[in-house]
């Protein structure tokens, strides 16, 4: 009983942090991002598990981890608004060439960061050749070319 | 705007100077948090740091605990000759696992449900004795300990997070 509770007290102290820290937390942006994120995986590694290595606690951390995902999936599906609340809304920040300035502060993105998308995935040298540049809710950039 | 509409995409706007004024109020909580940590609000800090005393009898203590960690106690004990003796009330023998003492007991022995330890010492000179106590608590609560010694007692409680 105790490891499915610690594990959704666990699962939902990390949905709120990362939904309070907005989309560009997760997006894995640089390497030391990546780093920082195998860190938080292994200090919740010590909640979830205690001093308990067990394989039958193992099975039940997880078993309860894939659950409350099916879970929230599944209320998703069924609310929209629900499904917002979780995973926000894409952002559109850039509209024919113009980057849309409120939203890019409001979202913590700037200019060099859609330029990044750009290159790596259009091939694109200049703002003025994104039509739109829409901020997804995964944190990744999504760019369509002119 | 009417340009926009070209692009299929649920964005709303509103929802999102909502989103992103709920997140900043996030921000503060969790920077409140982060201090509340460092002033010692979880333990090990100035604001978990007390001490309880009574006629000679005197324990410092941390009063936010977390379950399964370890933590301490140092008492003073009031002492005469070569024999001292501590009562700790059972309800905090119940509440915590005493992992080690220092000075070893001679004898430890439970009286009426409470747990009396007995220390001897070869110094007689000093009218009191220090024993370090650790411990973990076991489960989230509110632990209240009771320390007896040469007729004075101590009571206090602490706050133990899960």
């Amino acid at each position: 009983m105790d490891s499915v509770l610690r594990t959704a007290a666990v699962y939902g102290f990390l949905l709120v942090v990362f939904r309070i820290l907005g989309k560009r937390s997760l997006a894995q942006i640089t390497s030391f991002d990546f780093v920082l994120l195998l860190i938080v995986g292994e200090a919740t590694q010590q909640a979830l598990l205690g001093d308990d290595f067990s394989l039958t606690t193992a099975g039940i951390v997880i078993a309860t981890l894939m659950a409350l995902e099916l879970a929230l999936s599944l209320v998703k599906e069924y609310s929209p608004s629900f499904d917002r609340l979780m995973e926000s809304t894409p952002v559109i920040i850039v509209e024919n060439g113009q980057p849309l300035q409120d939203r890019l502060d409001r979202e913590r993105v700037d200019v060099s960061d859609i330029m990044q998308a750009a290159r790596e995935r259009h091939g694109i040298e200049r703002l003025d050749q994104i039509k739109y540049a829409v901020l997804e809710r995964s944190g990744g950039i999504s760019i369509i070319a002119k | 705007v009417a340009e926009h509409r070209r692009l299929q995409l649920d964005d709303d706007i509103d929802f999102q100077r909502r989103e992103s004024r709920v997140q900043r109020i996030g921000w503060w909580c969790l920077s409140a948090f982060v201090l509340a940590a460092l002033l010692g609000a979880f333990g090990s800090g100035p604001l978990s740091h007390a001490v309880a005393e009574a006629s000679g009898l005197a324990v410092e203590y941390e009063r936010f605990l977390r379950a399964d960690a370890r933590s301490l106690l140092t008492v003073e004990l009031p002492a005469s000759g070569t024999a001292a003796e501590l009562s700790i009330s059972r309800s905090y023998i119940d509440a915590v696992d005493i992992t080690r003492m220092l000075p070893e007991p001679s004898v430890s022995e439970l009286r009426e449900g409470d747990a009396v330890f007995s220390f001897e010492r070869r110094d007689t000179a000093p009218a009191s004795m220090i024993v370090r106590i650790e411990f973990k608590p076991r489960t989230m609560g509110r632990p209240t300990a009771t320390l007896r010694s040469g007729g004075a007692t101590v009571t206090f409680t602490q706050l133990t997070y899960p």
